[in-house]
C-alpha cells in the first residue's frame, strides 16, 4: 500500500554498480558527487550542483563549528570510501564526525537525556572536547548532597546557567555538637522524614547555612531553573522567599521544628518571589494566608490560625443556603438542610463568613496582571475589597499542604487567585510518627460549593485528617461538585459504601483512589465490587483492607477477578496463603509499586510465591512484612534482582534488621548498588 | 483502502522520493511545511539529507505508520525498545549519527529518541577509556588536568 518510488534523476549517468534499492548505501557516497571514483549506487554525480553540496555539507554541520564545515565533506566521504571497501576506519575521521555531532546542543541534550549522572561525569573526562560538552550537565539536577562536596560550591557557580532542578536540605547535624538543635529526632526517623536514602554518612556536617543557597542563586542568572526544594530547621520560611530564582514553576518548601511562633507566609508574596510557579508544595509547622482574605476580615489581627472561625464577622443565618451558590454552579443545590458534622453550631461562623467573600466573587477569571500589589492588612471592612481589583490569578496548578496551617476563608481566597488549581491536597500529618491536629474546619455545603465554583477543574482532591475524620456526607458532597476527578483520597475518613456509589455515578473518570485507614463498617464488599468493575484504576490504596482469598465469598461478595488489571499502584492486605496471594497479584502485570501490608508473609520458596510474578517486570517499589524471626533467603533476593529490573526499594517490614546489611551486600554483588533496601520494626 | 496523497520529497543529491501522505506526516517538519504548501505536487527539498538516510527514515516511518503511540513522549530510558527497531538501529556509527540529525531536522521525535537512545546505550555505564575507544577518541588530558576535574561518583 505504500510506495517509494525512485525516480532517478535525468542526469544519472550508469555508472551504478549496486542496486538503487539496497539499504546498505553508505551516506557519505552520496554526499560527495564530486569525486569521479565515485562508488555510490545512487545517481549523483553530475545532477546536484557544488553548491547543493555545500548546502548539504554546511547544513549538516549546521551551527557552531563553522570551520569544520569545510572539511567535513572530503573527511566524511574519504572515511566512507574506507567503510564501503570495508577496510578499517580512520579514527581521525571518526573524531571529526562523532564530535561534530555533539557540537550541536539539542542532540547532545537529547542523548544525555538517556544518561545518568555518573556516566555523564564519565563522559566528561573523556576529552577535552567531550569535557565542555558534558561538565555542564553535571549541574543540571542539582540533589542535597552534592552540596557535601567540598568543591561543589565553587564549580556550581560557574555553571549556574544549566541548572534546572536545585534540592537543598539543611539536615541537622547528626553530631552530638549540634549547634542550635533543640529536640534531635532519631535517626531512623530522620530518613524517613527526608527521604533520605544515603547510608553513608556525609563527610563534612550536613549543617549548612542558608546563605549557601542563597549566594548559588544570586551569583549568576539562573535561566533554566525550574524546580527548587528547600528544606530548613527551625528558621522562618519566609526567608525562602527571598531566594532569587523567577523562572521556577515547582516549589517545595519544608520546615522542621517546633517553632513557639508559628511563622506566617502569604500566598501573595510566594507569587512574587516566584511568579512562574505551577506546582506548589509546602510542609511543616506554619501558617499559610492569603492577605486579600486578611484584609476583608472586620477583626484586627490577620489571625489566619484556625481558630480565628469564631470571630467577631456576624452570621448571616446558615439556613439560607440557596444565596451562597454563585452563577457558576450548574447543579441545582439540594433542599436538604445544611450538611452540619460534629462542630457546635457557633462554629458555623466561619461559613456564614465565607458567604460575605463569596459575595464578593466575580464569575470568571481575573486578568492576570504581572505584579501582584500587597494588600494592606489594615483594610477596613469588606465593602471597599468589593472595589479592589488587586486581585489577580495565578498559575498554580497544584497545592499540597502538609501540616500547613490555613482557614477555610483563607482557602476560599486562595481558590479564587487560583482557577486553574487541578490538584489539591491537604494532609494533617507528615511522616507517620508526625501527625499533628491542625485543621477545625467546618465542611458545610457552602464551603464545597464555594470551593467549586473557584476551581472547577479540580482533578485532584486528597485529604487526610486523621484527627478530624471526614463524614460520608463531606465526601459526598465533594464528589458530587467535582465530577472531574480523576484521583480520590480520603484517607482516616468515613469514605464508606455510599461515598463509594456516589463516586461510581458521579466521577466517571477516577483512577486513583486512596481509602486508607477508613472508618466505615461493611464498606468492603462495596470496594470489592468496584474492583470488580472498574477497569478505569491505575491506583489503589486500601491500607488496612484485607482482601480474602481464601473463601469464596468475600463480606457477601462472591470472589472473582478484579477488572481493575491496570493497576500500577496497590497498597492493601490480604487473607490467604502466600501462593494465593501472589496468584491473585500475577492478573496485575502492569505494577510499578506494590504494598502488602498483611499478612506477614515469607517469599520462600519461590516456586510457590515470587515464581507467579515472574511477569510484572515493571515494579519498581516492594513493601511487604516479612514473618518475624525468619530471615529472608538469598535466592529470594537474587530471584527478584533478575526478574525485576526496576526494583529502586525494597521494604521488608518487621524482618531481622540485622539482616538488612547482608541483604544490601547481596544487591552490590548482583550490580545493583543503589537498590535501597529498608527494614524496619512493624 | 482511501487513496492516499502522496507527497514528493528530494534529497540532497537530488533523489525524488515519493511518499504517502499520512507518512510524511510523522515528520512535523513536513506535516506543517505540507499544511502551509497544501497539495500543490511540487517536490519538497530536503537538502540536508541524502537519499539513503531519507530511505531509512521512510522506512522507519513506514513500519510505525499504524503505531498509534508514536507521537507520545518516549522519555522512559527503561522502556524496551523493540525488537524491530533494534534491528534497524544496528548499522554503522556514521549512518547512526546521520540518523539523528535527520531526525532532529525532519522534527520525527520517537525516531530522535530511538536513535539518541542507542547512543546513550553505546555510552552507558563505559569507563572513559572504554568510552574513547568506542568511538575512537584520543585522550588530550595531561595527567594534571585530569586530576583536577570534580567527578561526580555515585
Amino acid at each position: 500500500m505504500h510506495t517509494i518510488k525512485w525516480k532517478r534523476s535525468q542526469n544519472a549517468t550508469s555508472k551504478q554498480k549496486k542496486d538503487s534499492s539496497s539499504t546498505t548505501i553508505t551516506p557519505a557516497a552520496a554526499l560527495a558527487p564530486t569525486s569521479t571514483t565515485s562508488s555510490s549506487s545512487s545517481s549523483s554525480s553530475s545532477a546536484p550542483s557544488p553548491s547543493a553540496n555545500t548546502a548539504t555539507a554546511t547544513a549538516v554541520a549546521t551551527t557552531t563549528i563553522t570551520g569544520a564545515a569545510a572539511t567535513f565533506p572530503s573527511n566524511l566521504f574519504s572515511h566512507y570510501r574506507s567503510t564501503f571497501t570495508q577496510h578499517q576506519q580512520q579514527p581521525d575521521n571518526k573524531v571529526v564526525q562523532f564530535s561534530v555531532a555533539l557540537t550541536i546542543p539539542e542532540i547532545i541534550l537529547a542523548i544525555a537525556a538517556f544518561l545518568n549522572r555518573s556516566t555523564i561525569a564519565q563522559c566528561a573526562v573523556v576529552c577535552k572536547d567531550w569535557h565542555t560538552i558534558f561538565q555542564p550537565l553535571l549541574f543540571r539536577i542539582i540533589k542535597t548532597a552534592d552540596f557535601d562536596q567540598p568543591d561543589f560550591v565553587s564549580s556550581f557557580l560557574n555553571y549556574t546557567r544549566f541548572a534546572t532542578s536545585i534540592e537543598w536540605f539543611q539536615e541537622i547535624s547528626p553530631s552530638p555538637f549540634a549547634s542550635g538543635a533543640g529536640t534531635v529526632p532519631k535517626k531512623q526517623a530522620w530518613h524517613r522524614i527526608f527521604g533520605k536514602k544515603a547510608s553513608v554518612r556525609p563527610l563534612t556536617d550536613p549543617w549548612k547555612p542558608f546563605e549557601q543557597l542563597k549566594l548559588i542563586l544570586q551569583a549568576d542568572e539562573t535561566p533554566a531553573l525550574e524546580t527548587l526544594s528547600v528544606r530548613i530547621h527551625n528558621l522562618d520560611p519566609n526567608i525562602v522567599l527571598g531566594l532569587r530564582a523567577p523562572t521556577v514553576t515547582t516549589l517545595q518548601i519544608g520546615t522542621r521544628g517546633y517553632p513557639a511562633r508559628k511563622p506566617k507566609v502569604s500566598m501573595e508574596n510566594i507569587l512574587r518571589s516566584f511568579p512562574s510557579l505551577v506546582h506548589l508544595t509546602l510542609e511543616g509547622l506554619f501558617t499559610l494566608s492569603s492577605q486579600v482574605a486578611d484584609g476583608s476580615r472586620p477583626s484586627h489581627a490577620p489571625d489566619a490560625v484556625v481558630g480565628g472561625n469564631e470571630s467577631s464577622s456576624p452570621s448571616s443565618s446558615v439556613s439560607q443556603p440557596q444565596q451562597q451558590t454563585q452563577g457558576m454552579s450548574t447543579m441545582p443545590l439540594p433542599q436538604a438542610p445544611v450538611v452540619t458534622p460534629y462542630p457546635p453550631p457557633a462554629a458555623l461562623a466561619a461559613p456564614a463568613h465565607t458567604t460575605t467573600i463569596a459575595g464578593m466573587t466575580i464569575s470568571g477569571p481575573f486578568p492576570v496582571t504581572p505584579t501582584l500589589p500587597i494588600i494592606p492588612s489594615s483594610s477596613p471592612s469588606s465593602s471597599s475589597l468589593s472595589t479592589n481589583t488587586a486581585q489577580t490569578t495565578s498559575s498554580i496548578e497544584s497545592l499540597s499542604l502538609r501540616l500547613v496551617d490555613i482557614s477555610q476563608d483563607h482557602l476560599l481566597a486562595l481558590a479564587r487567585q487560583m482557577p486553574r488549581l487541578s490538584s489539591l491536597l491537604i494532609e494533617e500529618f507528615l511522616v507517620p510518627d508526625m501527625m499533628i491536629k491542625i485543621y477545625r474546619w467546618t465542611w458545610s455545603k457552602q464551603f464545597i460549593h464555594s470551593l467549586r465554583d473557584s476551581i472547577p477543574h479540580l482533578t485532584s482532591i486528597r485529604m487526610a485528617f486523621p484527627f478530624d475524620t471526614i463524614k460520608e456526607d463531606t465526601i459526598i458532597e465533594i464528589l458530587k461538585s467535582f465530577p472531574l476527578l480523576t484521583t480520590v483520597g480520603f484517607r482516616n475518613s468515613f469514605f464508606g459504601t455510599r461515598a463509594l456509589e456516589v463516586m461510581q455515578e458521579h466521577c466517571k473518570f477516577v483512577e486513583c483512589l486512596d481509602v486508607s485507614f477508613g472508618n466505615s463498617r461493611g464498606f468492603k464488599g462495596a470496594l470489592i465490587q468496584f474492583l470488580q468493575t472498574w477497569t478505569r484504576l491505575r491506583e489503589f490504596e486500601a491500607d488496612g483492607v484485607v482482601f480474602s482469598l481464601d473463601r469464596p465469598v468475600d463480606d457477601g461478595v462472591p470472589r472473582r477477578p478484579w477488572a481493575s488489571t491496570r493497576l500500577e499502584k496497590l497498597v492493601c492486605g490480604f487473607s490467604g496463603t502466600e501462593s494465593m496471594i501472589f496468584q491473585h497479584l500475577s492478573q496485575l502485570p502492569l505494577l510499578t509499586s506494590l504494598t502488602i501490608s498483611y499478612p506477614s508473609i515469607s517469599i520462600t520458596p519461590i516456586e510457590t510465591t515470587l515464581a507467579w510474578m515472574a511477569k510484572s517486570t515493571r515494579i519498581e517499589y516492594f513493601w511487604f512484612p516479612q514473618v518475624r524471626h525468619v530471615a529472608v533467603e538469598k535466592s529470594s533476593v537474587l530471584w527478584i534482582l533478575e526478574h525485576w529490573p526496576e526494583l529502586k526499594t525494597l521494604h521488608v517490614a518487621g524482618g531481622l534488621v540485622s539482616q538488612k546489611e547482608i541483604v544490601k551486600q547481596w544487591c552490590r554483588e548482583a550490580g545493583r548498588p543503589n537498590l535501597v533496601v529498608e527494614f524496619d520494626r512493624v | 483502502m482511501s487513496a492516499h496523497s502522496q507527497i514528493l520529497l528530494t534529497s540532497s543529491e537530488g533523489t525524488e522520493f515519493i511518499i504517502d501522505r499520512d507518512i510524511a506526516d510523522k515528520s512535523m517538519l513536513l506535516k506543517c511545511m505540507l499544511e502551509d504548501i497544501g497539495e500543490i505536487g511540487q517536490a519538497v527539498p530536503l537538502p540536508n539529507v541524502s537519499g539513503p538516510i531519507l530511505t531509512k527514515v521512510i522506512e522507519y516511518c513506514t513500519h510505525h505508520r499504524d503505531d498509534p503511540n508514536f507521537l507520545s513522549a518516549n522519555d522512559d530510558v527503561a522502556a524496551d525498545i523493540d525488537e524491530w527497531d533494534l534491528e534497524y538501529c544496528k548499522v554503522d556509527q556514521g549512518t547512526l549519527y546521520e540518523l539523528i540529525l535527520a531526525a532532529n531536522y525532519l522534527d520525527i521525535k520517537p525516531l530522535m529518541d530511538l536513535t539518541c537512545k542507542t547512543v546513550a546505550n553505546m555510552i552507558k555505564a563505559k569507563s572513559p577509556e572504554e568510552i574513547r575507544k568506542t568511538f575512537n577518541i584520543t585522550n588530550d588530558f595531561t595527567p594534571d588536568e585530569e586530576d583536577q576535574d570534580w567527578v561526580d561518583e555515585h
